[in-house]
């Protein structure tokens, strides 16, 4: 009884003795966690010293006042002038009017005169709403083939009518006598169309379920 | 004590006496036991106090290293304009130098060449406990002296304002005196700001745009050692908010060399120095003469056909001015003192004093900085005062308060204080209203008309639709003015038809050169810095050029008199 009695103090003594030692393990894990974060903490304000420091190093070194110097010793750089300016896409494309070689370059829209503009809901422009759009309008793709020698010659100028966002119709019907006269541009437009959905293909869905499964595993296996 | 307690007794018999002796080693060995346990309870008590109210140091000095002891300033963009840094200092303690002094000093001539060994001999023979070698030194130059191996040189890093930008902006930043307060410019105007514990950690933002005032500042620069001008002032003010987004006066100090300063490098010229400016007074008069009613139509002409004669003064137009009746526009292209004299005498007294009241051309000029000069307002207004105020003769006011006048003139109307501090989008101050709308309107017409056709031809910067007025006003020297030193001023705005800032550029006593044929005048001298400041600045500040765009002159065109000769009229005329 007695002997019993004892080993039951012991016992509870044991318990207690273990509860407390994971206490203590417990606290002394937390402590040494703030202490690594202490020192992440003060490696950062260090780096943040440094970068301060660098930073002004660096705008002392290359101050306003040295940079005109080596601009007026070395480069000659001077403002821009007012016909360096483009105020609009228009612009922009009346530059290239002039071609190197004499040739006289012609925009699409000289190929088809005149088109009512019509807002179209879908701005994709693929081959199905081309199709479509020249049915319906077969005078203005009439008028486009008729002058297949343009197309051919100057594929440039097909790209300028589909570069043009709002006349979405009539960029189409380009895109389909283009197809049609010239398979060459219709295989241009399907590599732009690949090069743009490139980044869909680097990063689909899948890879990224791949990159989550992986990072959730290296994260299990740090623990 | 232990031993002692222990020690065996003698033996000197007597149970009774063994058993008292026993008593008292038992009382004295538990007042030990309870004092041990004293002591051991105070050590568990102080370290679970400890351990339960004293939080980690190491995390709070962390993060209060990282708050400078003096905010930043940043310009608008936030370029950083002033720091401060941890900057090496050396020192040493003459009186414990073990090595040969002649030879340290030596040594220390070649690592640092600012001073010869002379110096440093002295330095280092001083009598002193401490003095310092050289402060805000480079980490290479304290390697180097820390190699001489002198016990007595010792090396501490203390917290120094550092100017990254050098000179530029120099008095709009000011510099920071040996006791660590700031002693001009923005330092000494923010200094309690700057200082403060709690906001010190974010910089402050000032209007200033490095960018637009290094272009200011090289230009100007470039004008003042072609011209050989004593002084030159350059101001970019935004027309809207009153921003000052450049501000610079020349001469310039070095804010990290604050000892080499001069004083008249420490003059801030747009700020503290006030100045006849001359004809830019002209488009001021003319608000006011269409404003309050006086002149209702721009065809109106006024006599210059010859000098005006009031009491004992006359007052002249130049020789090669067209000696005829001008209408308003005319006036302007011709800057014609004798007609704006006119002009001014039909406004009168009272409506001349009211404009500039409400330009605040009577007070201080309105911005933060403490460098502030007081304008010379007429003590005595006769009909002669009214009549030369109206084109900038006889009140002198600072270069700072004509850019604030001109952004009135074609903001729409509306007077705000100037500022130095970066103002948010859309809390721009309410301002007073001066001008109406539609006198705002004409003045930005006027003002493209001198540009096109006038005396500021030069500052037509293709495609930034510029405005602006010249304005060279001679010195007034002891008993008159002197007829070989002037002020030359162009106040110009742009882009006129949608005005956004007004720049400023002023060249005080420039001389003539060949290629300004002789001239002195703001045409030649201060007109074509304006036009090379504005093609590089219109850019920076979203300003594009449009060769497509311009204000509507269509309505004041036809009143130009194109008579044979008067086409090169306007070239190099004006006062």
């Amino acid at each position: 009884m007695t002997a019993t009695y004892r080993l039951k103090g012991l016992g509870w003594l044991a318990i207690a003795v273990i509860a407390a030692l994971g206490f203590y393990l417990v606290s002394l894990q937390v402590s040494v966690e703030r202490k690594k974060l202490d020192h992440v903490n003060r490696q950062i304000a260090e780096a943040t010293n440094d970068i301060r420091s660098l930073q002004t190093e660096f705008s002392t070194r290359a101050n306003l006042a040295q940079l005109e110097r080596w601009n007026g010793d070395v480069l000659a750089l001077s403002a821009p002038t007012a016909a360096q300016y483009m105020s609009s896409g228009q612009q922009l494309a009346s530059l290239g009017s002039e071609a190197p070689d004499g040739a006289e370059v012609q925009m699409a829209s000289l190929v088809i005169p005149t088109l009512p503009v019509v807002s179209s809901p879908d701005s994709d422009g693929d081959a199905a709403d081309a199709d479509d759009a020249a049915s319906q309008s077969p005078a203005q793709v009439m008028t486009a083939a008729a002058e297949p020698v343009h197309a051919k010659s100057t594929p440039a100028k097909v790209e300028v009518a589909s570069a043009k966002p709002a006349a979405d119709p009539l960029a189409a019907i380009v895109k389909a006598a283009a197809a049609r006269s010239a398979k060459s541009s219709a295989a241009s437009h399907a590599k732009e169309q690949a090069m743009a959905m490139l980044d869909r293909k680097l990063l689909s869905d899948a890879t990224l379920g791949d990159l989550m499964s992986k990072a959730r595993a290296e994260t299990a296996s740090l623990r | 004590m232990s031993v002692a307690l222990a020690r065996p007794l003698p033996q000197r018999g007597g149970n009774a006496k063994r058993h008292a002796l026993l008593a008292t080693s038992h009382a004295r060995l538990m007042m030990l036991l309870l004092l041990f346990g004293a002591g051991v309870a105070m050590i568990v008590l102080r370290l679970a106090w400890l351990a339960v109210f004293t939080q980690p140091a190491t995390s709070r000095d962390a993060a209060a290293a990282l708050v400078p002891l003096r905010a930043d300033l940043v310009d608008r963009n936030g370029a950083p304009l002033a720091r401060t840094i941890d900057a090496w200092s050396i020192g040493v303690h003459p009186r414990d130098i073990i090595g040969d002094r002649r030879a340290i000093a030596q040594q220390l001539a070649q690592l640092i060449p600012t001073h010869d060994e002379s110096y440093f001999y002295a330095k280092l023979t001083q009598d002193v406990p401490f003095t310092y070698i050289e402060r805000r030194a480079l980490p290479g130059t304290v390697e180097q002296v820390n190699a001489i191996g002198e016990p007595a040189i010792v090396f501490s890093r203390e917290p120094e304002r550092l100017y990254p930008q050098s000179k530029l902006a120099d008095h709009v930043l000011g510099f920071v005196d040996y006791t660590g307060h700031g002693a001009l410019g923005m330092e000494r105007a923010l200094d309690t700001k700057l200082l403060d514990q709690g906001s010190r950690s974010q910089p402050i933002a000032l209007s200033i745009d490095a960018r637009v005032q290094a272009a200011m500042e090289s230009e100007l620069g470039a004008a003042m050692a072609t011209f050989q001008a004593k002084a030159a002032v350059g101001i970019v003010e935004d027309v809207h908010t009153g921003e000052i987004v450049a501000m610079t006066s020349m001469p310039q100090f070095n804010p990290n060399r604050i000892k080499d300063a001069t004083p008249d490098e420490l003059r801030n010229n747009a700020t503290q120095s006030v100045f006849e400016l001359g004809s830019t007074f002209k488009p001021i008069t003319m608000a006011e003469a269409i404003e309050s009613g006086t002149v209702t139509s721009m065809a109106r002409r006024f006599d210059a056909t010859k000098p005006l004669h009031v009491g004992r003064f006359t007052i002249h137009d130049l020789p090669s001015d067209p000696k005829r009746w001008l209408n308003i526009p005319e006036t302007l292209i011709y800057s014609s003192n004798v007609a704006t004299a006119r002009i001014a005498d039909l406004i009168g007294e009272q409506g001349m004093k009211d404009i500039f009241h409400k330009m605040h051309f009577d007070t201080r000029p309105d911005i933060e900085l403490r460098e502030k000069g007081s304008p010379l307002w007429p003590k005595f207004w006769a009909r002669t005062t009214t009549m030369t105020t109206g084109y900038g003769h006889g009140i002198a006011i600072t270069p700072l308060q004509l850019a604030n006048a001109y952004a009135t003139l074609v903001n729409g109307g509306i007077w705000r204080p100037t500022t130095l501090l970066r103002v948010a989008p859309g809390q721009a101050a309410a301002g007073e209203r001066v001008l109406s709308q539609a006198t705002s309107d004409r003045m930005r017409q006027l003002l493209r008309l001198v540009v096109l056709k006038g005396t500021g031809r030069r500052a037509d910067a293709p495609g930034y639709r510029v405005g602006g007025k010249t304005g060279t006003a001679e010195i007034a020297d002891a008993g008159g003015y002197d007829k070989h030193r002037n002020v030359a001023t162009f106040a110009a705005v742009f882009p006129i038809d949608r005005p956004r800032y007004v720049v400023i550029t002023m060249l005080d006593a420039p001389h003539a050169t060949a290629q300004t044929y002789g001239w002195t005048t703001a045409a030649w001298n201060v007109v074509p810095v304006a036009n090379r400041v504005i093609q590089r600045i219109g850019p920076l500040l979203g300003v594009l050029p449009d060769m497509s765009r311009d204000i509507d002159e269509s309505d004041l065109l036809p009143l130009l008199w194109n008579g044979p000769g008067s086409d090169d009229a306007g070239k190099g005329a004006d006062q």
